[in-house]
């Protein structure tokens, strides 16, 4: 086999390993920093629970949403943040099965990032109920007042699908940090650490028997994992799709959707992945070979995206339909029109520059192009919403859609929903996986001593 | 007086030490052995001839069967 250049540096030792990344957890190294941003992403937490305090007392009014524009904000970033989750998954888990040993170094966080982004998604389709303290109709329980949940209806789907997906993906990333928790557990010297990730690493000591039961199960729930992404984010583009509103009604949008998913996820990743690497100085762990592959799969992913732009057009004309193509000129040129070319601008032109290998790998432009990636998505979500719901059939149903101070508020508020929990993740758990790191080390040493 | 001999233990600096004990110790005719590593070895459980082990797959199958009929037969009333 060709030599392929290794994915961590050779000169460390697995002890290394070990202690650059559970020194994390253990003896925190950037503690102001971390402050800060703890401080701030409480601030817009709370930002975000007087949004919704106020918002279950006075009623969705309180949003710019509207007869026709009656899905906004709420369903908008539902499908942004279940996007931007995404990639977490396809990291862990497809490139699990895919024997990718670049993932090793990423797939712990970008697992943790999913998580705590399908809680925001989650959010919204209930905040978005009017009434969310009937939530519970959806759940198919034996009531006694013979209610069963309408299995025909989107919100009925976006409740299976966000609750098996959250599921799935709590149990995959438990389960790939219980060695970790081991580690860290027998490295605390404090009585309380211990028994804290003693009680969560399950009494693993890192027996063959252990061993072959993890491997079993964490490939077993990989491979339910993958299709999940495809299924969740394909039912999110059907709650367009299955409308007949023209720029919904299209058979293309579940994998123009999962690309999209996949391509604002692998781009949050990678900024992730930067300001982890620049905070804890893990350069040795997530080196510049790992942002090189992230930013590839990125621009590959991007592409596609593209792609899925251009047949969206195509489609349109092609259908001959006058309402679809009175839509595609409307996105090209109506009121909402910065919204389309926004989303063109900010999701494919600076993602040109990662052709290049020495964009790739500095990164600082990798983070700049992957933040413009992640905003071209949102434009995107908001335009496939806002320009299909505003001019449908009838002219006389015409109407507009402004964003009010509260729809923005719950958006701002929810990104501290996102960042409190991610961030005590990387303050209190192992962030990145040791042992996965451990594994491809000692493959690269022994394949480098035999040349 | 001699103590009764409770265990061995051996530390290895490389997986392929390991296994190579492991495999050893195996056809030495020892039966309750286990090795201990910071990741998981490739082929180790096959030279350990560890035993599949069903009892969760008993345990949720059934579970899940019923959890699925339960709902069924609740939709139906």
């Amino acid at each position: 086999m060709a030599t392929r250049t290794p994915a961590l540096p050779l000169d460390q030792s697995l002890h290394d390993i070990t202690t650059d990344i559970g020194r994390i957890p253990l003896r925190f190294p950037a503690r102001i920093p971390w402050l800060i941003a703890f401080i701030l992403s409480l601030a817009l937490l709370t930002l975000f629970l007087a949004s919704i305090t106020y918002l279950f007392a006075r009623g969705v009014g309180i949003w710019g949403l509207n007869i026709p524009v009656n899905w906004a904000f709420a369903i908008h970033l539902y499908v942004w943040w279940l996007g931007l989750g995404h990639a977490g998954t396809l990291i862990s888990a497809m490139l699990l099965l895919m024997g990718q040993d670049w993932r090793n170094s990423l797939n712990r966080f970008a697992e943790a990032m999913t998580v705590c982004a399908v809680i925001c998604a989650g959010m919204e389709p209930i905040i978005h109920l009017g009434r969310p303290w009937f939530l519970y109709w959806m759940f198919p329980y034996p009531a006694t007042m013979g209610v069963w949940p309408q299995f025909r209806s989107p919100l009925e789907w976006d409740i299976w699908a966000v609750l098996t997906y959250l599921t799935v993906s709590i149990i995959f990333w438990y389960i790939g940090l219980v060695p970790d928790l081991a580690t860290v557990r027998d490295r605390a010297k404090k009585r309380g650490w211990q028994l804290f990730f003693g009680i969560f690493a399950l009494g693993w000591r890192g027996s063959a028997r252990h061993w072959a039961v993890w491997q079993k199960t964490y490939r077993t729930i990989a491979a339910i994992a993958v299709p999940l992404v495809v299924s969740v984010h394909s039912e999110v583009s059907l709650l367009f799709a299955s409308g007949q509103i023209p720029g919904w009604h299209s058979t293309i949008f579940p994998p123009y959707f999962v690309l999209g998913a996949a391509y604002s996820g692998f781009a949050m990743v990678a900024m992730i992945a930067v300001v982890m690497r620049h905070t804890f100085r893990l350069g040795d762990i997530v080196t510049e070979r790992h942002l090189d592959v992230l930013a590839k799969v990125t621009l590959a992913m991007g592409m596609m995206t593209a792609y899925g732009y251009v047949f969206e057009v195509f489609d349109g004309y092609y259908s001959g339909n006058a309402h679809e193509i009175a839509t595609i000129h409307d996105r090209f040129f109506g009121i909402y029109a910065w919204s389309f070319w926004g989303a063109v601008i900010f999701n494919f032109i600076p993602l040109q520059g990662l052709w290049l290998r020495s964009v790739r790998r500095n990164p600082v432009l990798l983070f700049l192009i992957a933040t413009s990636s992640v905003i071209g998505m949102w434009l995107e979500r908001y335009m496939i919403l806002v320009t299909s719901l505003y001019k449908d059939f009838l002219p006389s149903s015409f109407g507009h859609y402004t964003p009010t101070f509260w729809d923005w508020s719950t958006y701002i508020g929810m990104l501290g929903l996102f960042m409190t929990p991610f961030l005590l993740f990387v303050r209190y758990l192992p962030s990145i996986s040791i042992f996965e790191d451990k594994e491809v080390l000692a493959r690269e040493k022994e394949e480098a001593g035999r040349g | 007086m001699a103590e009764p001999l409770l265990g061995l233990i051996g530390e290895f600096g490389t997986a392929d030490a390991l296994l190579a004990a492991a495999r050893q110790a195996k056809s030495d005719g020892f039966q309750r052995i286990d090795a201990f590593s910071p990741y998981p070895i490739e082929g180790m459980a096959d030279v350990l001839a560890l035993k599949h082990d069903h009892r969760i797959g008993w345990i949720t199958s059934p579970a899940a069967c019923s959890a699925f009929l339960g709902c069924w037969r609740s939709s139906c009333s």
